[in-house]
């Protein structure tokens, strides 16, 4: 299983989240509200075609509506692949982090406690 | 409608959400790549219905323009891929048109070449000029220090400055780091070399040698061969250019070498090294450099009243870094005025220095010794090269939109196959990129063999590939750019904006009847054509005009052999007394009829100038006048004609004075007559200096006819530098050869050099006739272009209307009435573009002329012959299909499809 990247993670969660509303724009909006990452309208488009190629996402071809002017949206949704990447993505972040010895929490100004995790 | 909560949350059902303006929309769509383009659209709309609902429209439509910067490089990063694919179809598509037609092709790429090899070698002359001085070691900080003196309103830069002014300043402006001289050693000077076996080799060298402080080598870049830069300035030993140095001697390293200077100098010297030739892009050439202090001990005389009398120094001055010029230049100003202030007021002269940055110095006009360019006509070549590339252009949009007849069923046929309009205008831009590239690539080919012939015209020594500037690939790339989007987005929109079934039915005949914007472009060219031949013409007629110009006196049979350079003299043989002995034996010769004898000739400058005044008259009527010394006979050789009074006899007194009809009437005398026995201040007010009038004579031009007719003197001697010799026009072979004969038995080892004044003349007017002959040759292949746009649009026009004049023929047109026809469309354009050119180069031209003295009238003449010119070509270059089409025979024509 090929590891995905920061953005790539955040915008499928992004999907994940939104479920049947996760049209292009609306993940647009969540990435923003949740990262402060702000994509432009055309800009967001170029990383969630790469997930459709990867095989992480699947696009359907939602009704237009009168604000669109007729136009049609699109609505992505995770693929199985897709969550199994983001699985994927959270173990590898537990292992790393759980290999951490306790000096390098307390340097880092964390608690085990607080993240909750358990070594 | 998709059931979605959040979709429909802003406007309440039955209210129109706002659009988003149709242009900013139209932006989108042309830039957003295909697969999404509909979506995205949809995502700019909505966004801006809801901020529109919020913030008002003026502000959601800032937000969707700012969205559209932002999303552009997205755009075009994920058009590319499709793009790549499309690309390579395009490629062989427009290979395949390209060698589908070759004739045609050839034409188009042939044109579009040769236009831009022009205009690489324009921009390359162009380059050159402006790139004069940029190679000294800081550079940026250089200055030369010009004069500015306005007199009545009229301000005037020049390059001289006093002896003093450097040392003043070197001394109390503390913005300048160092300030140094240099003296040209104006006109030739006498070298004297050991030759091999022991003789003397008199050599009279014509190149330019310079007395100068020792910073000069500092601050201007030589590149020392041999010999060490540091200790130039030692008294006695000067520095050769290579080449100089190669004339002189035969050897290797000719450090340490013995030579005799006399000129301004007269002593013996050593070689202290050599340099490499100065670069051609150096406004200052010095082929031979002397220490400054050389001349100064020679010339004690001069640097009386501590210098400041002594005024053809160029001072340059190297400014500390991010110090002031403003400041340095007031403070040089303020130094000067101490010394002259109250005498320029007198004069009603105002006076200051200005540091001319270096790098500024040959494009800069200002009177001296150091030849300027002349931005002026750099900016018309510059003109005359966006001309050609426009014209080349032109053509391309003729011959493509022409072509577009025969293209227009592919067109159709690949639109009902469902081709996007974007997918042809692509297609169209490609073909055009290749086409233009092509011909980029012909045009570095073309121009790099066109170079020495462009050195040759223009008299430039351009060495460096232009190929090798980063700003030739820049604008390069703009040429390119601009031009296969401006040459292919007519013919691409023309031609995918016709309607499929139209054009599949009909053939382009309705889909595309008015070719007006062809016709409108026809013209330009012509216009274009027209008033670079108009252009030509009034340069040529100009520099005729000045080489024929009445000089006064017969040019072409007055022979100028310049005087002995090195003289064994004693007190029995003066130099004088061995001059006329020459002179007297010249004379005896039948084809000579006089011999003249002159310290300066015709076109060569002049010996002395200075302000003259009427004794007893006030200072302010004071007049600068230039003059020479000449012996009696002078007024004879050279013809002069007495207006008053008379020549200077063989007996005179050394302040008789001859001045001429322009002096006689600035100087304020009623007439010529009253002048004669009047006495003159040579040197102005206060001067003691007094001279007699005994004659006046016609003006005759005794410097470039660029100028009026300045007030002049002459003053009388036996002897002279010059020997004029009035010759029969019949053998002058035979005749040169007698006089150097008996020149070279008088002065033995002395070189005999001669000229004729016309051929003197006309090395004044060197630099109008390179503009003429550039000018002329780039305006020919401008029209060469035009031709070639026209030929292939004469053969689209007669293949368009052969079927129309089968049609004529049948119904009784006789072949003249159908020749008649096609040469009037032609002549209705050419008209046209009359109208357009004559009054634009009538202004044009007038305005170049203003700058001579001399000048031609704006004769109707003037255009007339370019007009029929351009008439005639364009008649001419249509002629062979107008005939074919007014011969045709009607049931051929018609036969076809």
């Amino acid at each position: 299983m090929e590891t995905i990247t920061r953005t790539e993670e955040m915008l499928l969660l992004a999907a994940c989240r939104l479920g049947d509303n996760a049209y292009g724009a609306d993940i647009r909006a969540e990435v923003e509200a949740v990262t402060g990452r702000r994509y432009s309208v055309g800009g967001v488009y170029v990383p969630l075609d790469r997930l459709v190629r990867k095989g992480l996402l699947e696009t359907e071809e939602g009704a237009p509506t009168a604000k669109r002017r007729g136009r049609p949206r699109r609505r992505y949704r995770v693929t199985s692949a897709g969550f199994a990447a983001l699985r994927a993505a959270r173990d590898l972040h537990e292992a790393m982090w759980a290999r951490l010895p306790e000096l390098a929490w307390k340097r880092l100004g964390l608690s085990l406690s607080g993240l909750g995790l358990s070594r | 409608m998709d059931p979605t909560p959040n979709a429909d949350q802003h406007p309440p059902p039955g209210e129109q959400p706002s659009a988003p303006p149709r242009w900013a929309e139209r932006l989108v769509a042309a830039f957003a790549p295909l697969p999404d383009r509909e979506v995205v659209l949809g995502d700019f709309a909505e966004g801006f219905a809801d901020r529109a609902l919020d913030d008002g429209p003026a502000l959601a439509t800032r937000w969707y323009v700012g969205q559209f910067v932002r999303s552009l490089p997205s755009f075009l990063l994920r058009g590319s891929l499709t793009r790549s694919i499309m690309l390579g179809t395009y490629v062989r598509l427009a290979l395949r048109h390209i060698r589908k037609r070759p004739s045609y092709s050839a034409l188009n790429i042939g044109g579009l070449a040769i236009a831009m090899a022009v205009c690489l070698l324009i921009f390359q002359y162009v380059a050159f000029e402006q790139s004069y001085d940029r190679h000294h070691p800081e550079a940026e900080r250089l200055y030369r220090v010009d004069a500015q003196r306005t007199v009545d309103g009229e301000t005037g830069q020049g390059q001289h400055s006093p002896y003093a002014l450097a040392v003043e300043i070197n001394a109390t402006v503390p913005e300048v780091d160092v300030a140094f001289r240099v003296h040209p050693n104006y006109g030739p000077m006498t070298v004297i070399l050991q030759g091999e076996a022991g003789e003397r080799r008199i050599i009279r060298e014509e190149e330019s040698a310079y007395y100068v402080d020792s910073a000069f080598v500092n601050h201007f870049a030589l590149d020392a061969l041999h010999g060490n830069l540091g200790s130039f300035g030692t008294p006695g030993t000067l520095w050769l250019s290579e080449t100089l140095a190669a004339k002189y001697f035969d050897m290797e390293n000719p450090v340490g070498e013995p030579l005799e200077i006399r000129s301004w100098v007269r002593r013996d010297y050593t070689v202290g090294g050599v340099y490499a030739d100065m670069p051609g892009n150096s406004h200052l050439q010095a082929e031979m450099l002397l220490p400054l202090y050389d001349l100064l001990t020679t010339n004690p005389q001069y640097a009386e009243n501590d210098g400041w009398g002594w005024t053809n120094f160029m001072t340059y001055a190297s400014l500390e870094p991010n110090a002031s010029v403003a400041d340095a230049a007031a403070k040089a100003t303020d130094i000067a005025m101490e010394v002259y202030g109250e005498d320029l007021a007198e004069n009603g002269t105002e006076m200051r220095y200005v540091f001319l940055p270096v790098a500024d110095a040959y494009l800069t006009e200002s009177n001296g010794w150091f030849p300027t360019g002349d931005p002026g006509m750099l900016r018309v070549f510059s003109l005359v090269a966006l001309f050609i590339l426009v014209i080349a252009w032109v053509n391309y949009v003729n011959l493509t939109t022409a072509r577009a007849m025969e293209r227009a069923r592919e067109v159709g046929v690949r639109k009902a196959s469902g081709a996007f309009r974007r997918q042809l205008v692509s297609q169209f831009l490609v073909e055009a990129t290749l086409v233009n590239s092509i011909a980029l690539g012909l045009a570095m080919g073309l121009a790099a063999l066109g170079l020495p012939l462009l050195n040759r015209l223009a008299g430039t020594e351009i060495t460096f590939a232009i190929w090798a500037q980063p700003s030739f690939w820049a604008i390069a790339l703009l040429v390119l750019v601009l031009g296969a989007i401006l040459a292919s987005l007519y013919p691409a929109f023309v031609l995918s904006s016709f309607r499929p079934i139209t054009v599949l039915k009909d053939g382009l005949g309705t889909a595309f009847s008015k070719d007006r914007l062809r016709r409108a472009l026809v013209v330009f060219q012509f216009a274009a054509s027209l008033a670079l031949l108009i252009g030509t013409y009034a340069v040529y007629q100009q520099v005729q005009h000045l080489r024929t110009i009445d000089l006064g006196y017969e040019a072409d049979r007055l022979l100028l052999v310049s005087g002995p350079s090195a003289v064994e003299t004693d007190s029995v043989n003066t130099r004088t007394g061995m001059m006329q002995a020459l002179a007297q034996r010249i004379e005896q010769q039948s084809a000579v009829q006089g011999v003249a004898m002159s310290d300066n000739v015709p076109g060569n400058g002049y010996n002395w100038g200075t302000s003259i005044l009427r004794s007893g008259a006030p200072a302010t009527e004071e007049v600068y006048a230039t003059g020479v010394w000449i012996n009696a006979e002078f007024a004879e050789v050279y013809g002069l004609t007495f207006v008053a009074g008379r020549n200077f006899g063989d007996a005179f007194s050394e302040s008789d004075l001859v001045l001429n009809r322009a002096a006689v009437d600035e100087l304020g005398f009623e007439s010529p007559e009253l002048a004669i026995g009047q006495v003159i201040l040579m040197g102005g007010a206060g001067s003691d200096n007094e001279a007699t009038i005994v004659g006046v004579v016609e003006n005759i031009y005794w410097a470039s006819a660029h100028e009026e007719i300045a007030p002049f003197f002459f003053f009388p001697r036996h002897g002279g530098a010059w020997f004029t010799l009035r010759v029969a026009s019949e053998d002058l072979g035979g005749t040169i050869a007698s006089v150097r004969a008996s020149f070279e038995e008088v002065f033995p080892g002395n070189p005999f050099e001669y000229r004729f004044v016309d051929e003197q003349f006309n090395q004044l007017y060197e630099a109008d006739r390179r503009f003429g002959t550039l000018f002329g040759v780039f305006a020919g292949f401008a029209l060469v272009v035009a031709c070639l746009g026209l030929v292939g649009l004469a053969a689209y026009t007669a293949g368009q209307r052969t079927k129309e004049m089968g049609v004529r023929k049948v119904l009784g047109a006789k072949p003249t009435e159908i020749a008649r026809l096609l040469f009037t469309d032609i002549g209705k354009l050419v008209a046209l573009a009359l109208v357009i050119a004559v009054p634009l180069m009538a202004w044009g031209v007038g305005r170049w002329l203003e700058d001579y003295a001399a000048r031609i009238d704006l004769s109707v003449g003037l255009f007339l012959w370019p007009a029929i010119a351009v008439l005639l070509l364009a008649l001419g270059t249509v002629s062979y299909h107008t005939v074919r089409l007014a011969l045709i025979d009607p049931a051929r024509a018609l036969r076809r499809d």
